[in-house]
């Protein structure tokens, strides 16, 4: 019996810590991308410094930017959290500021002149605006995500990546492997539909 | 002192040479229409958009209604200024009602009177509610947006209009149509409105008083036909071509020439006081010794005009 079908609440497990560590991510790293790049939209020049500095860490490995981390966070789910959340900021961060750029200033404009506050403007102008560019960059992020996380297997975090390093490290189990895969390829694909489906849902007629 | 009041406001950009508007002072009447009129670069959208404090003058002080608009809070003062400009700027994630129902929600209003105020606006501006309450933005025509952008500056039942170039991005046709409009909601409403324009047919068109700048300085403050028969300068007679006598009595008006009715025997015809003169003087030549007699919107005489009015004046 193929392995996915003899240990089913094994794999379950498995893809509900995935799952929670590649949402716990997401919605940290969103909740810093959005004000960040809020900020950064208002001070071009120190966008260009925050956007070169994401870059930077977007380009070290995973793993070496997880063990890096450890000696400040320890040897589990955190530093795996913390790196996964800085490896989506610089798609984040730059979908963000396309959304917020791509508005026309004769629309802030528009509603500066009305009497919008700055914090209006912000909750129903622009991110309602931007919101679909911003759910593309969601997108993109969660698939990045949802694969780095399975390298948080190594780092005590669980999550789908178990199946990948027991497979490698048990002689002829590429049973686990495959399956690891395509549940992480899954995983990916309906995260990916399920923010397409939400980018749609948000668009408007241009 | 009630209106928009200009006390020797001037504005100097950063890094500008000349200031962008120089000292200048005059007063918008309530229920006015005033136009800006000048070339580009004169400094009437900087005016403008001082009233609303997007700009901030350098010296002077503006008077709403009495009050320095400094004094208010910025969100509040521009609350209480309908804002129309070229571009349009109706938010395209909003439907037409949602666009129009913003100020009256930030201004707290309650729902039933909301919806209510969106479709009397839809109304009010020739597009039926029914059809067009729901439409986004991307799907109306130019003329149709600057409707409703027009009827969302007037959602908040504001005292002052600001209308920044606002036809000046819409096809002649179109544009005469809303001029036209604008002329009718003008005698409805009776708002104070200040209008940029480079357009000098749309400004004698639709202005009460039209002030014209240059370079950043008010030249001439005054009614279309005052400008037109007594120009400050050649500057401005060359710019509202003051030399073109049949053409002035395309734009002016009959209430522009019109004396107190003097109760002539022989009343040619009635006509309104937005009546241009081109058709006063074509009644008029069907029978010289006649007069024209002038009514107001409920109909009662105002005035009269002769055909010797016209000739001398």
């Amino acid at each position: 019996m193929p392995y996915f079908l003899r240990y089913p609440d094994i794999i379950f497990k498995l893809t509900l810590q995935h799952l929670y560590l590649v949402l716990i991510a997401l919605s940290i790293a969103l909740i810093i991308a959005l004000p960040l790049a809020w900020f950064l939209n208002r001070h071009k020049r120190l966008s260009n410094i925050v956007m070169g500095f994401f870059g930077i860490v977007y380009t070290i490995p995973s793993i070496a930017l997880m063990i890096i981390l450890i000696p400040f966070l320890g040897l589990n789910e955190k530093s795996v959290i913390v790196a996964l959340v800085l490896y989506s900021q610089v798609i984040l961060l730059r979908n963000i500021l396309t959304g917020l750029d791509g508005i026309p200033k004769t629309t802030i404009e528009a509603a500066n002149g009305m009497g919008l506050s700055t914090w209006q403007i912000a909750w129903k102008i622009q991110l309602p605006l931007a919101l679909p560019v911003i759910l593309a960059g969601v997108r993109i992020s969660a698939v990045v995500v949802v694969a780095i996380a399975t390298i948080g297997a190594k780092f005590g975090a669980g999550g789908l990546g178990t199946l990948l390093f027991d497979g490698i490290a048990q002689a002829g189990r590429t049973d686990k492997i495959w399956t690891g895969a395509i549940i992480v390829g899954l995983v990916a694909f309906s995260l990916s539909r399920l923010a397409l489906y939400l980018e749609k849902r948000f668009s408007y007629p241009v | 002192m009630q209106g928009i009041v200009f006390d020797k406001v001037s504005k100097q950009y950063k890094n500008a040479a000349a200031p962008a508007v120089n000292q200048v002072s005059f007063t918008v009447d309530p229920g006015s229409l005033v136009v800006l009129l000048g070339p580009s670069g004169c400094g009437k959208t900087t005016l403008l958009k001082m009233v609303n404090r997007l700009f901030e003058p350098s010296e002077g002080t503006i008077y709403l209604d009495g009050v320095n608009i400094r004094d208010m809070e910025v969100t509040a003062l521009r609350r209480q200024i309908g804002y129309v400009i070229q571009q349009v700027g109706l938010f395209p994630h909003m439907t037409v009602a949602e666009n129009i129902a913003l100020i009256p929600s930030l201004l707290k209003w309650e729902k039933p009177r909301i919806q209510s105020r969106v479709d009397e606006l839809l109304t009010l501006i020739h597009l039926d509610p029914l059809e067009y309450r729901d439409r986004y933005p991307a799907q109306l025509s130019g003329g149709q947006q600057q409707r409703v952008g027009l009827a969302r500056a007037l959602a908040g039942d504001p005292n002052v209009l600001l209308m920044d170039e606002p036809f000046g991005a819409i096809d002649a046709i179109t544009r005469a149509s809303l001029q036209q409009e604008v002329m009718q909601l003008q005698n409805q409403l009776q708002k104070t409105v200040l209008f940029v324009t480079h357009d000098v047919e749309e400004a004698l068109l639709l202005a009460d008083k039209i002030a014209i700048l240059k370079e950043g300085a008010l030249v001439q403050y005054d009614t279309p036909w005052n400008l037109l028969t007594n120009p400050a300068d050649e500057f401005v007679r060359e710019l509202i071509n003051a030399d073109d006598r049949i053409r002035q009595l395309t734009v002016l008006k009959a209430k522009d020439v019109m004396i107190k009715p003097s109760h002539h025997e022989q009343v040619l015809k009635k006509v309104q006081q937005r009546t241009d003169l081109r058709q006063v003087l074509s009644l008029l030549l069907s029978s010289p010794n006649a007069v024209v007699a002038v009514t107001d919107s409920s109909g009662k005489v105002v005035g009269e005009i002769s055909l010797q009015q016209l000739v001398l004046e």
